[in-house]
């Protein structure tokens, strides 16, 4: 039950709608942070890493419009059930986007150290780990701006794949670390990396649970089984 | 958890004022010291089954009451049934305050002197102090009990009307919108009133206010022409209620 009637309020109704807006500009800024952070990564474009890093801060703008908004609506109206729930499930949406943005930031922080490095070996796991988290990421913005918590589900299940991605590669690179003193640096900066994008994954999936929430008032989504590293 | 026990067992009660139904096979248990919430739209029938409980209704004429509200396993709609013992178990307090016009003290003995609850003036003086002392008012009347009822400020003609609710020692206690007229202030005294009074008393209040009704009641009944809706714990309801009517309600939705 996550839509039902308009409010009386046409203010109300409007306030919610630009809620909704400023959700959807925040996930499309993070969309686009993605994008650009795999071409970096690819091209070992340090200048892209840069200009995604300085994007951050738009992230943590927009978090702070969405908390203003969410807190001024709670004085000025209220809410209650749905409402309440939206508006909980909005909080918490936007303090995983932030997180988000704090990761892909990281990420391209390391970008920048590895440029000097040869890691063309690896290259190909950490940009279809990325895809994967950049995929999941777009389902549960999909997810909110449909709000269809079924498809909650699925990237939950998704996420999974994300784990199995991550615990292969970890695996595989810490072999060959143990081999090749020359990988130490590298392969630490990337084991780093691999653990932020497996985080990415696990915030997609908290805000498909927060969108779960939102339509059924189940704080807690069941547990899903872990991947041991 | 200690166990709740019923106070009121309301079954399949229907009201009519003459041909038109108002309430319509209602079934409800209210728990005892515990305060149950009436919401619903204006017109939807709270105060009518309110009014059901202490048998208010017999004073309008066309209005007929049937079903069974039983009052501690006491049918009070029994035809035989004492009213005036009724009304001195189960108080009531309106919408707007509503003194009698005689003194502060007046007001709280008027139901203990006429239901001759008490041995003699320093008994009665003593149930008019402790009665004011529940209400929260004693301490900013005691100097002038002999002053009108009337003459106080409206949130405090309301406790004292509270005040005289409690004075003949009911079971249950009725308010109908008893903050619809008070400030902020002189209405968290009465919600912290009602946290107070529930320890000794069973409490139902009809309220117009959503954060009203989930601030001071453990559970809630929702109304919508004559019917209930949704009766259930008030957390659940406000927060995630079962039927879309309750949710358009109490979120202010177009039904
Ligand atoms: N004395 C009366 N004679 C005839 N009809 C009445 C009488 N009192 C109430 N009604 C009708 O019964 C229905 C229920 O009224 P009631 O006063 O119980 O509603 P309510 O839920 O208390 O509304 P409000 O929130 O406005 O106080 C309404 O349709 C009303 O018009
Ligand atoms: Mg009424």
């Amino acid at each position: 039950m996550i839509e039902t009637h308009d409010h009386i309020s046409s203010a109300f109704n409007n306030e919610l709608f630009h809620l909704n807006n400023t959700l959807l500009e925040m996930g499309r800024t993070l969309e686009n942070m993605y994008e650009k952070s795999i071409n970096a990564f690819d091209q070992k474009n340090d200048a892209a890493s840069k200009e995604v890093i300085s994007n951050d801060e738009k992230i943590d703008d927009l978090e702070n419009s969405i908390i203003n908004q969410i807190q001024v609506l709670i004085a000025k109206r209220q809410p209650m059930a749905v409402d309440l729930r939206v508006l909980v499930g909005c909080t918490r949406i936007a303090g995983y986007m932030e997180r988000i943005g704090d990761l892909i930031s990281s990420v391209n922080k390391r970008n920048i150290t590895l440029i000097e490095y040869n890691i063309e070996n690896e290259k190909k796991d950490i940009i279809d780990l990325f895809s994967s988290a950049m995929k999941l990421f777009q389902k549960s913005l999909d997810c909110f701006a449909r709000k269809d918590f079924k498809l909650a589900e699925v990237v939950r299940s998704q996420d999974l794949d994300i784990d199995k991605q991550y615990k292969y590669f970890f695996n595989k690179l810490l072999e060959k670390m143990s081999r090749q003193s020359k990988l130490v640096v590298p392969g630490t900066h990337m084991l780093f990396i691999a653990k932020n994008l497996e985080r990415l994954g696990d915030h997609a999936t908290n805000i498909a649970d927060s969108i779960s929430y939102m339509a059924t008032g189940e704080v807690k989504a069941p547990s899903r089984p872990k991947i041991s590293e | 958890m200690i166990k709740e026990q019923t106070k009121l067992d309301i079954d399949n009660v229907d009201v009519f004022y003459g041909k038109k139904q108002a309430i319509f096979n209602v079934d409800l248990e209210i728990k005892k010291n515990q305060v149950t919430a009436f919401i619903g739209p204006s017109g939807c029938g709270k105060s009518t089954l309110l009014r059901c409980f202490n048998r208010m209704n017999d004073l309008i004429d066309i209005c007929k009451v049937s079903g069974s509200i039983l009052l501690d396993s006491v049918n009070i709609l029994d035809k035989k049934l004492d009213l005036v013992r009724l009304r001195t178990k189960v108080g009531m307090v309106f919408q707007k305050p509503n003194p009698f016009p005689k003194s502060i003290y007046d007001n709280v003995a008027y139901g203990p002197k006429i239901h001759g609850l008490c041995e003699d003036i320093s008994e009665l003086d003593e149930v008019v102090e402790k009665s004011l002392k529940s209400a929260g008012l004693w301490n900013e009347v005691k100097d002038r009990l002999n002053e009108p009822g009337t003459g106080i400020s409206g949130g405090q003609q309301q406790r004292l009307c509270i005040a005289r609710a409690i004075a003949t020692n009911p079971d249950v206690i009725l308010m109908d919108e008893p903050c619809s007229a008070l400030d902020p202030i002189a209405t968290a005294r009465v919600e912290e009133l009602m946290q107070e009074l529930k320890k000794n008393y069973t409490i139902i209040v009809v309220t117009h206010n959503m954060q009203q009704a989930a601030r001071v009641s453990e559970k809630t009944a929702f109304f919508h022409l004559g019917h209930l809706i949704e009766f259930g714990n008030t957390e659940e309801i406000f927060t995630s209620p079962n039927e879309i009517k309750t949710q358009d309600y109490i979120t202010g939705r177009f039904g």
